[in-house]
């Protein structure tokens, strides 16, 4: 995944700003490797080498505390995908769509789908993640279609 | 398995009127049902020795106990998931009364949905302390997907990929419970049926959710007494057994957000543990089922429950229901009171009360001789439901 972060420029329309991620120890590293590095990152386990997301502490497979983050490769496909009409929250704008991304090292991930028209989007359809800034504090991960105009 | 089996009833139902305005306190709702559910098991209300209501429930137990006159409770519970509780609630309730912890208790559930805090609006952690609930929410609101009817449609997109349902197929729900509130006096959508038309014209709240596969906000109060099957003999209110009831979450649960599964195309483990429990605990199989109120805050989960009770197979839901199979004089009526899309969102509770009414025969949309009814509580979360009936 790129390690160079992309603007997303401010509308003048609206000066809101997406809602903030609660952030703790447990998932404190997600959006800090967004911030800091540009990269998308998952848990994974150091003692059986399971990816998991949403974060938990201890692994559910082998029961283990120890894990640290991952860098994914940017590349995944469609899992499911929701267009929002209302109610709808500054900055957010009607239409916008919010995906599961399932990664092809196998975790899926919310984030948004941009780069697509609502009537051309595919369950299935192979996607590029990339890090984006949404504003000073924020940068998130968005998915467009794989090979398609960034 | 559990020894539950037929060891508690529900003995008085109770509720206030169904609004979007009670223009009082959501306490005083909570009073109102309480009080009319013991007024209906012919209790006297200082005798009630148990209280349990559910997350989200703003009404501490002590203080409708203060209303009630109560002289001592014995046991109080505050259930978990909110909607999920509801049935959780006649559960908790059901094990203290069969154990003789308590005696006599009270069950409720009272909101000004509407006119207060409405659950249909964005979803915020700003101020909460970055606790693991809060934190879940990190996975969710800064990308936009705050709100229950975006959660609910992300798995309602996915179902109709993998099995072929359509909006239209979402749609018969709503058509079915909007005919039972148009018969139904209590019901806000009273004398206001609506056709598939209607469903499909109705504008996108969350693509491919519309406004008509969402469930109403609304403030109202709904109670229950419990007690064992011997007290009830002694009280004239009309007794349902509760032959069991049972909580379910399943692998990997999450809140409304259960998208990271491994299997990653059933939408309701959760559901189809409690489904399991509830066959093994009483013998039943759905086709001893005379009537079901199915939870139905958004339509696609009602598909996605007939497929985890065995009512039909994976992906089949979109067959069973077609030619009115789930309205009254169909295969298996649902939702008889008009649901929480046709008479009110009560998280669960008025669905509850409905199946008391079946069984007892007091229904404004009766069926038949009903002797075994499902009653399942909040969908997408961890959840309950329970089976009445009639000995
Ligand atoms: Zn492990």
């Amino acid at each position: 995944m790129s390690e160079t972060l992309t603007e997303t420029p401010a509308t003048a329309k609206s000066q809101a700003l997406r809602p903030r991620p609660a952030i703790n120890l447990d998932n404190a590293f997600f959006f800090e490797s967004l911030n800091e590095r540009g990269e998308l990152s998952i848990q994974h386990c150091d003692d059986c080498n399971e990816l998991r997301h949403p974060p938990v502490p201890m692994c559910p497979e082998c029961n283990s505390l120890h894990w640290s983050p991952k860098t994914m490769s940017g590349r995944g496909i469609l899992h499911s995908y929701v267009v929002m009409y209302h109610p709808i929250v500054p900055p957010f704008e009607p239409g916008y769509i919010v995906a599961v991304v399932e990664l092809e090292e196998g975790v899926r991930v919310v984030m948004n789908l941009e780069g697509v028209a609502r009537e051309d989007v595919r369950i299935g359809m192979p996607l590029h993640i990339a890090a984006e800034r949404m504003d000073a504090e924020l940068v998130l991960p968005v998915a467009r279609p794989a090979g398609g105009a960034a | 398995m559990s020894n539950l089996l037929n060891k508690a009833v529900i003995v008085g139902i109770g509720a206030t009127e169904f609004s979007k305005n009670s223009g009082r306190s959501e306490l005083q709702l909570a009073q109102e049902a309480a009080l009319a559910a013991c007024r209906d098991a012919g209790v006297n209300p200082q005798d009630v020795d148990g209280m349990v209501t559910y997350s989200m429930d703003t009404n501490p137990a002590i203080e409708v106990a203060r209303g009630l006159g109560c002289k001592e409770l014995n046991f109080f519970s505050h259930v978990d998931y909110g909607g999920g509780a509801a049935a959780g609630t006649i559960l908790h309730a059901a094990m203290a009364v069969a154990t003789g912890v308590a005696k006599t208790v009270v069950c409720y559930r009272a909101f000004n949905e509407r006119s207060g805090a409405r659950f249909g609006q964005a979803m915020s952690t700003a101020g909460m302390a970055p606790d693991a609930r809060a934190a879940a929410y990190a996975w969710t609101l800064p990308f936009g997907l705050m709100t229950p009817a975006s959660w609910v449609g992300m798995f309602a997109q996915r179902y109709m990929h993998l099995t072929g349902a359509t909006s239209e197929d979402f749609g018969r729900v709503a058509v079915a419970d909007r005919k039972h509130a148009a018969t139904n006096p209590k019901a806000w959508f009273y004398e206001k049926p609506i056709t598939l038309e209607d469903h499909q014209n109705s504008r996108w709240i969350a693509d491919p959710l519309h406004l008509l596969d969402c469930c109403q906000e609304s403030d109202g109060g709904q109670a229950f007494v419990i007690t064992t099957p011997e007290r009830a003999k002694d009280l004239p209110g009309k007794a349902v057994t509760i032959r069991a009831a049972a909580q379910g979450a399943a692998y990997d649960q999450h809140t409304m957000v259960s998208y990271y599964r491994k299997d990653g195309d059933r939408p309701l483990p959760e559901m189809g543990n409690v489904a399991r429990q509830l066959w093994n605990d009483t013998g039943l199989r759905p086709e001893d089922i005379d009537t079901a109120v199915l939870y139905d805050h958004f339509t696609p989960f009602v598909l996605a429950q007939l497929e985890e009770f065995g009512f039909c197979g994976r992906g089949e839901a979109k067959d069973f229901i077609k030619n009115g199979a789930i309205e009254l004089g169909g295969r298996l009526p649902i939702n008889t009171n008009g649901g929480q899309l046709g008479e009110a969102y009560i998280h669960g509770m008025n669905g509850i009360a409905e199946g008391v009414r079946q069984l007892r025969g007091t229904a404004v949309n009766q069926v038949e001789n009903a002797r075994n009814v499902l009653v399942t509580a909040g969908t997408g979360v961890p959840t309950s439901a329970l089976i009445l009936g009639n000995d």
